[in-house]
Order: C-alpha cells, then structure tokens, then sequence
C-alpha cells in the first residue's frame, strides 16, 4: 500500500491509498488518477522519454522527473507530492517557470560568431540541458540570493565561453562576476541533475574565467585569498584571509568574532604551516 | 589492526582545536594506530578548484602520496577534505591525466602518485562494523538527551562520486551514546558555510533554518559530521537571542559517553 499526498492548490492535499507495482512510473500513476478518481488534476508532462524536461515535481522534497522515477525507489510509503517551484505553485503539480527562464537572460544567451573561418566550437555537453528546472529550484543559493543566475544558466554561459567562436566572451565574464559566486557549493543541482551534467563544474570554470578579468569582484579576491593563504602556509588560515579579503581594519569584527572560540580553546594562534611546503609553492606556481 | 593515516583537514589544526583533540583521543582509546603527516597541505577546501583544477588537483595528489608513504587507509573527519580527496583520487584514475599530475609532482620533488589508498570519512569509519564492536564495548550510556543529527552536505553529495552511503551512521553512534535522536527534515542540507563571505544571504538563512529547526525540536544539541558546518552553525548561533543549542562533534560526544 502507498499513500499519496499530491499538492492540489492553496495549500490542500488530496491523499490517495492505492495498491501500486513498486515499478510503476509517477507519471503514468497521474494520468491514472486523472482518467480514473478526477479528471481536474493538473500536471504537465510531453515526451515521457525524459527528454522534454516539462514533469518535474518534487517527491519528498526531492526534485525528479515523474516520467522516469518509478514509486518503489523511495525508501517511505508515504509520498508527498509538489510542484517544482513550491515557493509560488501555480495550480496542482504546476509550476511557474517564469523566474526559471528569466535567469538565461543574466547573460548574453546566444553566440556572436567571429574568430576565424576555421574554428570549430568544442562540443560541450551543455548542449544536453533540457532546462526542467530543477537544478534552479532545488538551489538555496537561488531562494535567499537574488545575485545569483542559478545552475542552469551558468552551464549555458560555460557552453558560450568554451566556444572559440564566440565573441561576447568579455560581456559574458562582466555578468558572470557578479552572477557565479552566491553558489555555497552543496552539489544539489550536481546531485539531482536527471541528465547527468555537472554544473558545480560548470561554476568552477566560469569562476575561473572570471579570474582574467582586470577588475576584483568580492568573489575574485576571496578565491585569490584562499589561494595565497595555502601558497604562504599550506593551509588555510583564517586571519590571512580575512585580512585580504576585507583589509586591516575591514577584518576586525570577523576576527573578534572568533573571539569566544579562543575561550574556548579551539584556536591555535600560532599559524600551522605544512611540512614541505616548498613542494607546495612548486606545485602552485604556473608552469 | 591495519595502521590508519589520520587526515585532520586545516580547521581542526586552526580554530576547531576541541574536534581535533576528540578524534585523536578517540583514536587512541579504540587503540587504532594512526599517523598523521605533518606534510599534509589543505584539500583546497572547496575553493582551489575555482582558481585552477590541475593545481588542485596536484595538491591533493600530494597529500595522497604522503598517505600512501605509511598506509593503505586515509580517514579524515571533516567532509569537505573527505569530497575533495575523493574527486582526485577518482579525477586520477585516468592514465593521461594521472601522468601529466605525476610529471608535476616529480618537479616538485615529490614521488609518483599510484592511486592504492582507500578514503574514508570519519564518521562511516566509526559506524563500519568492526569498529563499531570496539565502540559498543566503550561507550556506557551516559547523556540521555535531545540531540539532532546533522550530516551536512559533502558528506552524501555528489552521490555519484562519493563512494559511501553515510544513511544512518550518525543515528547509529548516537543511539549508543543513549541520545533521543530528534531526526530533521532533512539532516544532508547545506549550512551555507561556503557562502559565508560570498553570499551571506544564502548563508545565513540556511544556518537560521538549521537553528529554528532544533529550537522546534527542542533539542540541547546538535551533532556534527563536519568542522566546517560546526564552526559555522556554532559561530551564527551566538549573534542572536535565540536558545544556542551545543554544537558538538561525533568524535567528542562518543568521548564523553565513555569511561575517563
């Protein structure tokens, strides 16, 4: 016996109990519940094949596409059901995508041909997005930061910027300086991704590319900070990169912050440096 | 028993010197030989990779080839490390890429990296069954109280690459310790340490949520698999009046429950 509690609107559940084959499809159980128990379930689905990416709902709090997610792999009986976007469900299982689809537009979503006639863009496995939403509304970064362009449009960026072709490569890293560093880096996106595709990576190499930009942003200078901070010590030393990040002064509060903890003895003031560490600069410097 | 390589991670060694001591004690008192290399650099600590993947990549291979010099096992308490030294250990499993980090490391005047140790984190180490047998026989029921468990998220994320299912190790150790375990909704969610200076927004309200949540369970304390999510939870607890619940490591809850 599983029991369902699919989100209807305003904040209503219809519980269902049904005798189910654990390898029965989410999306074939909805078009039963509407040809059989209500006919004004609402819920969207096109390919069944999980390429159109237009099923996704969140089971559990976990973001799936309902046409390949069979009920028996989750590990409870019990099966809460809500649109992506719980934040503002539109109607059922119907999410808003619009916030979604506006988050493309932080950078520029097309590429300017230019360099070369014999320059062939690198196939990138960007290209396999089918932009289902739900790495962007499965990101904390994308609930509480309005800053940032979520997963999705950043791998798109970084399908853009790997192309030899392209020339808005400048315009592009300007936005992404700004767009890229809210990612607190909890692999959500990495982990749910029903296509396989690696969008941390992603923001790491658009974060790396914002390193050859002229100007600092407050992102830029806290990944040189952590990188200094090992170059000098071989590990990370919090002082160090305060001070760097935010200056002498800057740094006081975030350093006496850490005060109670000194009280408690849990800080070593001494800075620790690792043994060797002339083979760590080596290996850090550009070769 | 097998000597194991200890790999503390730099926030135990700097400011979360309570956690370091406990796994060391822990160590000791299951009498499981360990060494911990002083060469030992920081993983990168989730940032390294934002300024340069192969350099990244040739640092952790370092602290593997330093692990590798005195064992075939590397257990490490803190989760970050834990994701991290995975990603390279799996990254270097490619024959190309292995060599050109090997041609690197020698140019550094460190030997070749063969990939022969095994990483572990802490905490899986602890539940596995053999330890376990060892704990069961330590720890005396000692603190009959609230706690909620807190994984955290590298320990579990990417699931793909990490290569153990921490599900229900934390619970396991502490029905031991004879705690109520207060579950939460959803103990593998980020504590936004990551985010602290870059996004402080995101930060903050996922360490609030974490908060609020043992506030609702009334919980006294919350344990931790992680030295990042302690020292940020711990450090975001103290800038406002609500109750501040302890923020305790595994390794020194199963200490404190056991005979002085």
């Amino acid at each position: 016996m599983t029991i369902l509690r699919i989100y209807r609107s305003d904040k209503n559940y219809d519980i269902h109990r049904l005798d189910i084959k654990p390898e029965t499809k989410l999306l074939t159980l909805f078009e039963q519940i509407r040809t059989k128990i209500d006919s004004t379930f609402a819920f969207s689905s096109e390919c069944r094949h999980g390429i159109c990416g237009s099923c996704a709902v969140k089971v559990n709090g976990i973001p799936v596409l309902a046409c390949k997610t069979e009920i028996g792999s989750f590990r409870s009986g019990v099966l809460r059901i809500e649109p992506l976007n719980s934040a503002s469900p539109k109607i059922d299982l119907l999410s808003d995508f619009e916030p979604f689809f506006q988050s493309f537009s932080r950078f520029p979503d097309f590429a300017e041909p230019g360099h070369g006639e014999n320059t062939r863009p690198i196939p990138s496995d960007a290209v396999r997005c089918t932009q289902c939403g739900i790495c962007f509304y499965s990101c904390p970064s994308i609930e509480f930061d309005d800053g940032f362009a979520g997963p999705a449009a950043i791998v798109k960026a970084e399908r853009f910027l790997s192309d030899p072709t392209d020339r808005l490569t400048r315009s592009r890293l300007e936005a992404a300086t700004e767009n890229v560093y809210q990612c607190v880096k909890c692999f959500r996106c990495e982990e749910y991704c029903p296509r396989g595709l690696k969008p941390e990576h992603s923001i790491e190499a658009v974060r790396r590319r914002c390193l050859t930009l002229p100007e600092d942003s407050l992102g830029t200078v806290h990944t040189k900070a952590l990188f200094d901070s090992i170059f000098h010590y071989g590990k990370i030393n919090e002082v160090f990169a305060a001070r760097y990040i935010f200056g002498f002064r800057g740094s006081l509060p975030l350093i006496l912050s850490g005060l109670p903890f000194l009280f408690k003895r849990r800080v070593r003031i001494r800075p620790v440096f690792s043994k060797n560490i002339r083979e760590i600069r080596k290996l850090l410097e550009d070769e | 028993m097998e000597t194991i390589v200890f790999f503390p991670g730099c926030m135990p060694i700097s400011i979360a010197r309570h956690q370091y001591r406990a796994e060391r004690k822990l160590l000791k008192k299951l009498d499981i030989p360990f060494i911990e290399c002083p060469e030992f650099s920081c993983c990168g600590g989730g940032h390294l990779q934002d300024a340069d993947e192969v350099k990244f990549l040739a640092l952790n291979a370092r602290n593997l080839v330093y692990a590798e010099r005195h064992g075939r096992l590397l257990v490490t308490g803190c989760s970050t490390c834990y994701q991290n030294l995975v990603r390279t250990a799996e990254a270097l499993k490619d024959e190309t890429l292995r060599s050109r980090i090997n041609r690197r490391l020698n140019a550094a005047g460190v030997d070749d990296y063969r990939g022969i140790v095994e990483i572990r984190h802490m905490l899986n180490f602890l539940a596995s069954p053999e330890i376990f047998s060892l704990l069961e026989n330590l720890v005396i029921h000692r603190k009959e109280q609230n706690i909620m468990p807190f994984y955290g998220c590298h320990i579990k994320r990417p699931s793909t690459l990490l290569p153990e299912n921490p599900d229900g190790n934390l619970e396991k150790l502490l029905t031991l310790c004879g705690a109520f375990i207060r579950p939460m909704r959803d103990p593998y969610v980020c504590c936004g340490f990551h985010g602290q200076i870059t996004s402080p927004k995101t930060s903050n309200a996922l360490t609030d949520a974490i908060l609020n949540e043992a506030a609702e369970q009334q919980c006294e304390t919350i344990v931790t698999v992680c030295p990042l999510c302690a020292f940020n939870i711990e450090s975001r607890s103290m800038q406002n009046d609500r109750p501040r619940p302890k923020i305790v490591p595994v390794e020194e809850m199963l200490l404190k429950s056991m005979r002085r």
